[in-house]
């Protein structure tokens, strides 16, 4: 089944000086249970790409559909919407709310999503405890580690069972043992969950354990690797 | 829920800048509470004491009776409007006058003055000038021999105080009347064209001499127990005086001056001039309308007022809004996170709304309480100041500090602090609101 479909994807950046052509004319397609990676060096188009089908930006051209509905001409209030009943993110660094507990963070988008209270506490519960973290429910940001901030983050990306989670180098700040423990428990989850992930990396751990490789350069597909492991 | 709880806990994470913030709009709002306070309690010193010492809060004339002050313009049979407006809630206390031009003189020396005839006991109950007599005594009831007189009036006319005083005056028929009388008080009111010009007689003898044969007076003067039932108390007397206005409109109240006549009496000038006509209605006026320029003072210290509220205004949202813009600007990454996770605009908007609306709330708490407290406190306990003050010299108002806590001197402060909480934080939710989730992503 379709996740995310992309259309002759151009993404042009209109700055002060000359305009910087990011995409030109990318299509792309993630089916359901996929674990992709979309990698290349900088300036590729990897974050924009993963922007783009986050709806967190507009293409200039192209047409973008997530679970089969097509997202070009959505009003900003309608793409947060979609944000928050289909997608998930895992950001590079500083990905949680500091002020708001290991628990409260991983609640907080079923909390926006209005899930009841009972549901939400057994869905987060069960969340932290796959990835290890029940016993550091309430310690704040601050008090965990780089590693463990990133496995919170991926609770709260799963916690709401979204159709995709996009995730922006997630492994970039992590030592290498670290960052592979985390890719593992991704993977059991995708497994487990059959959470589709679409990552953005330069992380060979993160190129190695994906069923699927997406090579960029200068906007475009240059290959797709399947089952690279 | 979800809102509430992350803004207080977005307020507190620089919990050295927020204190301080709260500390200085309750400051703001403590010293503005205050100052209110402390000049409607000056205000309300100053009205009291006007009212009390003369004016009372009401006088009800004959229509134009203050353009001539002439004994033309009368009352007939007051009793009847005393017995109407003595029930109206509010009325603590009501009597008759009778005004007359005249001329005083003792020894070789005489001067014009405004005379008024009285009843000591019940001019008692609505006035306090009785207090006003620093040698001597006040006027007894029914008195007809006995005189009161200003203490510049005194000194001018070398008159000393058992000393004896002949007045004269021009009764309501045209002829020319005149009595000796003993001082036997001296007063100063305060108001130094009073104790300058006024003396005071038995409403019994002015009557008499006057020609109104204890039928008629010049005014009635109401007291009532408080200035803020000032509106109510005046309608209910408008509405009483209707059924009198038709009573003087039938009788022949044009009584004409027979005479021309320009005197000059002293400080007073006087011009009377033949076939002055009266209208014949009644007419209400208000403290507000016999002292007009007690308002315009009044009205020039709330302007005052007002300018000092909006400096403290503007100083209390200046802080607000730079708190506010500091607290949102080094958060607009986690503003992207937020956006990432599904959260809308508007909701984020609601989000920093109620952690202004928080700020500002604990500081009217925290201000309105000290604000209040402090100015109860001290109307309890009034602060003493220098006398020597011009102001205190002329004896209107005690040399106090002594706040008078209204509702009105709480709601203008309290309307502030809601404008801030609601006009502080709309730029920086513009700003936030302006830039795309990757935007604010980016930023770090």
């Amino acid at each position: 089944m379709l996740v995310a479909k992309a259309e002759g994807i151009v993404k042009i950046y209109k700055g002060n000086g000359l305009p910087v052509h990011a995409l030109r004319g990318l299509d792309l397609e993630i089916q359901e249970g996929d674990f992709t990676a979309i990698a290349g060096p900088s300036g590729s188009g990897k974050t924009t790409l993963l922007n783009l089908i986050g709806t967190l930006d507009t293409a200039t051209e192209g047409k973008i559909f997530i679970d089969n509905q097509d997202i070009s001409k959505l009003l900003p209030y309608e793409l947060a919407d979609i944000r928050l009943r289909k997608l998930g993110f895992i950001f590079q660094f500083h990905n949680l709310i500091p002020v708001l507990t290991c628990q409260e963070n991983a609640e907080f988008v079923l909390l926006l999503q209005g899930c009841p209270a009972k549901e939400r506490k057994e869905r987060v519960d069960n969340v932290l405890h796959d990835l290890g973290l029940l016993e550091l429910k309430h310690r704040f940001p601050r008090e965990l580690s780089g590693g463990q901030q990133q496995r919170v983050a991926i609770a709260r990306a799963i916690v709401s069972y979204p159709k995709l989670v996009l995730a922006d180098e997630p492994t970039a700040n992590l030592d290498s043992k670290t960052g592979q423990a985390l890719i593992s428990l991704m993977l059991d989850l995708n497994q487990k969950y059959k959470t589709t992930f679409l990552f953005s990396t330069h992380d060979p751990i993160v190129m190695e354990a994906a069923k699927k490789l997406i090579l960029l350069r200068d906007g475009k597909i240059v290959s797709t690797l399947n089952s690279v492991k | 829920m979800l809102f509430t709880g992350m803004a207080w806990k977005n307020l507190w994470r620089n919990k050295r800048r927020t204190s301080l913030s709260i500390l200085l709009i309750s400051f703001c709002l403590t010293a503005l509470i205050f100052l209110l306070c402390m000049v409607h309690g000056f205000q309300e010193e100053i009205i009291k004491s006007s009212i009390n010492t003369y004016t009372g809060y009401f006088q009800i004339n004959r229509k134009g009776f203050f353009d001539n002050e002439s004994l033309a313009a009368f009352i007939e049979k007051p009793d009847a409007i005393i017995q109407e407006i003595s029930s109206i809630p509010h009325i603590k206390a009501v009597t008759t006058r009778i005004l007359s031009l005249g001329l005083v003189g003792g020894g070789n020396n005489s001067s014009g003055c405004l005379i008024v005839g009285i009843h000591p006991d019940r001019e008692a109950q609505v006035t306090t000038f009785r207090n006003g007599v620093i040698k001597g005594r006040f006027l007894e009831p029914a008195e007809q021999n006995a005189i009161i007189i200003g203490v510049d009036m005194a000194q001018r006319l070398d008159l000393p105080l058992q000393g004896e005083a002949t007045l004269l005056l021009l009764s309501s028929t045209g002829t020319i009347e005149a009595v000796n009388l003993q001082v036997v008080g001296i007063f100063d009111s305060g108001n130094p064209a009073f104790n300058r010009n006024m003396v005071m007689v038995s409403q019994s003898l002015l009557s008499q001499l006057v020609g109104y044969g204890n039928t008629k007076v010049s005014q009635i003067v109401v007291a009532i127990d408080h200035n803020r039932h000032l509106e109510e108390t005046a309608q209910a007397i408008s509405e009483k005086l209707r059924k009198f206005q038709a009573f003087y409109t039938d009788i022949d109240s044009s009584t004409k001056i027979p005479i021309d006549m320009i005197q000059e009496f002293g400080d007073v000038y006087v011009k009377m001039e033949k076939g002055i006509e009266f209208e014949k209605k009644l007419e209400l006026l208000s403290w507000k309308e016999i002292l007009p320029a007690l308002v315009d003072v009044v009205q020039l210290q709330n302007i005052v007022l007002k300018i000092i509220l909006t400096a403290v205004f503007l100083a209390a949202f200046i802080i607000v809004l730079n708190v506010t813009i500091m607290g949102v600007m080094e958060r607009k990454r986690e503003f992207g996170i937020l956006k990432a996770m599904g959260m809308r605009s508007s909701q984020l908007a609601k989000l920093i709304f109620m952690e202004s609306l928080m700020m500002t709330g604990a500081a009217f708490v925290i201000g309105t309480t000290l604000g209040t407290g402090i100015s109860l406190l001290i109307s309890y306990f009034p602060i003493a100041i220098s006398s020597d003050l011009p102001l205190f010299k002329l004896g209107l108002i005690e040399p106090l500090i002594k706040p008078f806590v209204t509702i009105k001197s709480l709601l203008q402060p309290a309307i502030a602090v809601c404008l801030i909480a609601i006009l502080a934080p709309l730029w920086p939710i513009w700003e936030i609101s302006k830039l795309t989730p990757t935007e604010t992503i980016r930023s770090v």
